[in-house]
């Protein structure tokens, strides 16, 4: 019964601002639909370069006349980082024959070369990217070792990006979160000053605080569920209709626009969970400054 | 059932609205708070069910020290102090009936109860017949009426009235006036602050008179008193 009397007055408080209802509602969407951005930007950055990372080795070339001792010495001292995942020597040989793979539509450019004219090289893979600057200067200059080579450049660029990215719209969303909570902290003003006279009555006969206050919350936090809701179904949506074509058709790029039904469900979980919090913060606001004993 | 020692407000630069008053009003009575405007009046009933603060001294009501009483038990207190003013104060887009069951609804008493008790005191004052009316098609004293039902259907061991009468005329104050008797009778304690001679004259109950914040005469069976 108690239940069905707060319901009850949550929804005629709604209707009776219903435009403001639909500002508050709306603003949550949108704020929500862009902190869900930032997670899908960042799950894409993810799959872009874990794709990258993957591939992010550290090549060492050794010197014409490196011992076969200063070789097995400077795989040894790898082996021994724990920041190294695996070393791999590649003869002259395999390189030569690595060389002829990806050449092998131009002959002309191994043909007339000689067999042995490749450098032998270890092929650094490490447990993570951003240990790679860390690595390729510590092995610098050690006995026999000619060059150290690496596509770190790319990355880097890649991050700083991401980051830059993640900031800017983390930042959009977080602004327009607090106009958000500020707009249902609005919204429940104008209910609480519509109703004054029946808190009024409230109070004087006896009804509890927290009586009084249910129905604002319910209503802050109904208005925040049904923007969290309307976020989370263009989500799903976009997922459903953009991204999933869009994946196909540059799945030469490898899988940017693949999430797994896991990583949905998690984004969609914040939105909801960020957008209750946001109704409970904007309403609780209210209360606090318009609904004191 | 009601006992204040000392008393005095002060509002924010003000002289005191009242001005250390003691009283001490038996489980039961039916007391008139009398004096010209701004003798503190109003002050006096307000602090009674907490709506203000003493700045000096301590009220009692129904065993409770007010001063000592935590803010969210301050509901509880008020359940047992109905309270019935000058304009009323009834919901417009609430019916009769609503506006009375409203009072029991908030308090979290269950549906039955209130389907029960409305109709029961809203005989009880004389409005049986119009429960689905709203506010505005009442006449002042059945508004009124509604108004003292709402206050009265939880049973309050106190009925709090601020110039009930002040907006009506005197046949109909005679009708407000026999209806707080009749709850008087049901072993309510009561305390009406008025200015309405003629009724405090044909009731003879105590009369505490106040001026300028001070007690000036406290009379069992008085009248309003010759020199206001």
């Amino acid at each position: 019964m108690k239940f069905g009397y707060f319901l009850s007055e949550t929804i005629t408080n709604l209707k009776r601002n219903l435009l403001m209802t639909v500002a508050a509602i709306s603003t949550v969407a949108i704020s929500l639909l862009l902190l869900g951005g930032v997670q899908i930007l960042g799950l894409v950055v993810n799959n872009v370069t874990g794709g990258l990372e993957r591939k992010v080795e550290i090549s060492a070339y050794f010197r014409e006349n490196a011992s076969a001792g200063e070789i097995e010495q400077l795989t040894r001292d790898l082996g021994k980082m724990p920041t190294v995942k695996d070393v791999v020597f590649i003869s002259k040989e395999e390189a030569f024959e690595e060389y002829k793979e990806i050449y092998k539509d131009q002959p002309e450019f191994w043909q007339n070369i000689p067999e042995d004219s490749l450098p032998q090289s270890l092929r650094i893979s490490l447990v993570d990217a951003d240990f790679t600057e860390e690595v390729a200067s510590s092995i610098r200059g050690a006995p026999g070792l000619d060059e150290v080579r690496y596509g770190g450049q790319i990355i880097d660029r890649l991050l700083q990006v991401n980051n830059l990215l993640t900031v800017i719209t983390f930042s959009m969303s977080m602004i327009l979160l607090v106009a958000a909570a500020a707009l249902i902290a609005n919204t429940i003003r104008l209910a609480i000053y519509a109703r004054r006279d029946e808190i009024g009555i409230m109070k004087l006969v006896g009804a509890t605080n927290w009586f009084i206050r249910i129905p604002f919350l319910f209503e802050g936090v109904f208005a925040a569920f049904v923007g969290a809701i309307i976020a989370s179904l263009i989500m799903v949506g976009a997922q459903w209709a953009v991204f999933k074509n869009l994946g196909e058709q540059i799945s030469f790029l490898g899988p940017v626009f693949s999430f797994s039904t896991g990583e949905i469900v998690t984004v969609v979980g914040i939105l909801f969970a960020v957008g209750c919090g946001i109704g409970l913060v904007g309403s609780g606001l209210a209360l606090r400054r318009f609904l004191e004993a | 059932m009601i006992k204040t020692v000392d008393v005095t407000k002060v509002y924010k630069g003000g002289t005191p609205a009242v001005n250390s008053i003691s009283m001490d009003i038996e489980k039961g009575e039916f007391v008139f708070v009398v004096g010209p405007s701004g003798s503190g009046k109003s002050t006096m009933i307000k602090m009674l069910n907490k709506e203000e603060e003493p700045t000096a001294g301590s009220i009692y009501v129904a065993g409770k020290n007010l001063a000592s009483l935590p803010r969210w038990r301050v509901p509880y207190l008020r359940r047992n102090v109905g309270c019935v003013f000058q304009d009323f104060k009834l919901l417009p887009n609430k019916t009769v009936y609503e506006n009375v069951g409203f009072a029991l609804e908030v308090i979290g008493r269950p549906r039955t109860v209130v389907r029960r008790q409305v109709p029961q005191i809203l005989e009880l004052v004389g409005l049986g017949e119009k429960l689905d009316r709203f506010p505005d098609e009442l006449s002042g004293g059945e508004q009124q009426r509604v108004s003292i039902a709402r206050a009265f259907v939880n049973r309050p061991l106190i009925l709090l009235a601020d110039e009930p009468t002040g907006n009506l005329d005197p046949a109909t104050s005679v009708g407000i006036m026999r209806l707080l008797d009749r709850i008087n009778r049901t072993g309510t304690t009561v305390v009406m602050a008025t200015h309405d001679h003629a009724i405090v004259d044909s009731m003879r109950r105590r009369v505490i008179e106040l001026e300028g914040g001070n007690v000036v005469r406290d009379q069992s069976r008085g009248i309003y008193g010759v020199g206001t």
